[in-house]
């Protein structure tokens, strides 16, 4: 008797945690294409774990510090795919995130 | 030794002292430049950037603009560039650059990127760009029943709001928002909807020249 009085409660107290976590939260169900490589015969595979070897030469990043326009920008896409620019972002914009 | 012969040995020796002094004294213009940054001496004039591609894919575009360019400017290779090959853009006025490669792949487009290059007069800047280097791509399917995305929040995963919404015309049932230009890393995504709840996907990867695609319900 005392137990199901125990259960109800804790029933009744996780209530409303589960209300206030309104949104659906997945997993980390995703699929990643990588682009293939394409490698050419005018050197040898040797010439290519030299260069990978080398990494205190000045080098391109990934990193987007500034926003130039680009003729060429393709910011297109189909009427089922919506291409656009990340746009960058910027500390402390937007709604307060809480995970 | 003879008080002429003195006299005329300190003489020398102060001429010699005062000569090793300016010589000394004379900046080279070389001296404060990065030799690590050198890839050495060309021979028209202008600088040199050339461009290695150490990656495995291929370099479709170059851009070069100077620092306080608002725009990329033209393409300034003649063609691709291949994996392993480098190119020289030559005829570069001395100053401080912007440098830009772009991937077209079969998913998606990629950039990397590089700031504040110094070009320099007879000198030869070597940029390498690596498979690392590249910015990488997001694609955000909508596979709800009948459910319209109105924003998309994508923010790195270690931000602590949710930043300013991705999308610029809503996204219907089995469309989808195709983001590139991305930094590589993890991702925190927040779906808002015509109707409902807002969904959230955390600690989502974008890795260089890869489309990670997500479905969002």
């Amino acid at each position: 008797m005392n137990t199901g009085k125990v259960l109800i409660s804790l029933i009744l107290l996780g209530m409303p945690l589960f209300i206030l976590s309104a949104g659906n939260i997945d997993g980390a169900d995703f699929t990643q294409q990588r682009e293939s490589a394409i490698r050419t015969a005018q050197e040898p595979p040797s010439a290519a774990a030299r260069l990978q070897e080398e990494t205190n030469q000045p080098r391109l990043t990934s990193r987007v510090l500034k926003s130039k326009s680009a003729a060429d920008a393709i910011e297109a896409g189909s009427t089922v795919e919506k291409r656009e620019k990340y746009k960058p972002y910027i500390a402390g914009e937007g709604e307060k995130k809480v995970k | 030794m003879k008080p002429a012969k003195l006299k005329f040995f300190l003489l020398m020796a102060a001429i010699c002292l005062g000569l090793a002094v300016l010589t000394t004294g004379c900046h080279d213009d070389d001296d404060d430049y990065d030799h690590h940054h050198d890839g050495g001496y060309y021979g028209d004039g202008a600088g040199t950037i050339r461009l290695i591609n150490g990656s495995t894919v291929m370099i479709d575009f170059f851009y070069l603009s100077p620092v306080d360019s608002s725009s990329w400017g033209p393409n300034l290779l003649y063609g691709p560039l291949p994996s392993l090959a480098s190119a020289d853009i030559v005829d570069i006025s001395a100053g401080i650059y912007d440098a830009r490669a772009k991937v077209i792949g079969q998913y998606s487009e990629y950039s990397a990127y590089s700031y504040d290059v110094p070009i320099r007069e007879y000198r030869i800047y070597d940029l390498y760009a690596y498979d690392s280097s590249f910015t990488g791509s997001l694609r955000i399917v909508n596979q709800s029943a009948g459910a319209t995305i109105v924003a998309v929040y994508v923010v790195p995963a270690s931000a602590t709001s949710w930043g300013t919404n991705q999308l610029s015309a809503p996204v219907g049932p089995s469309a989808a928002l195709h983001l590139y230009d991305m930094a590589d890393g993890s991702y925190d995504i927040r779906i808002v909807w015509d109707a409902g709840p807002d969904s959230f996907y955390y600690d989502i990867p974008v890795d260089s020249l890869t489309l990670t695609t997500k479905n969002v319900t």
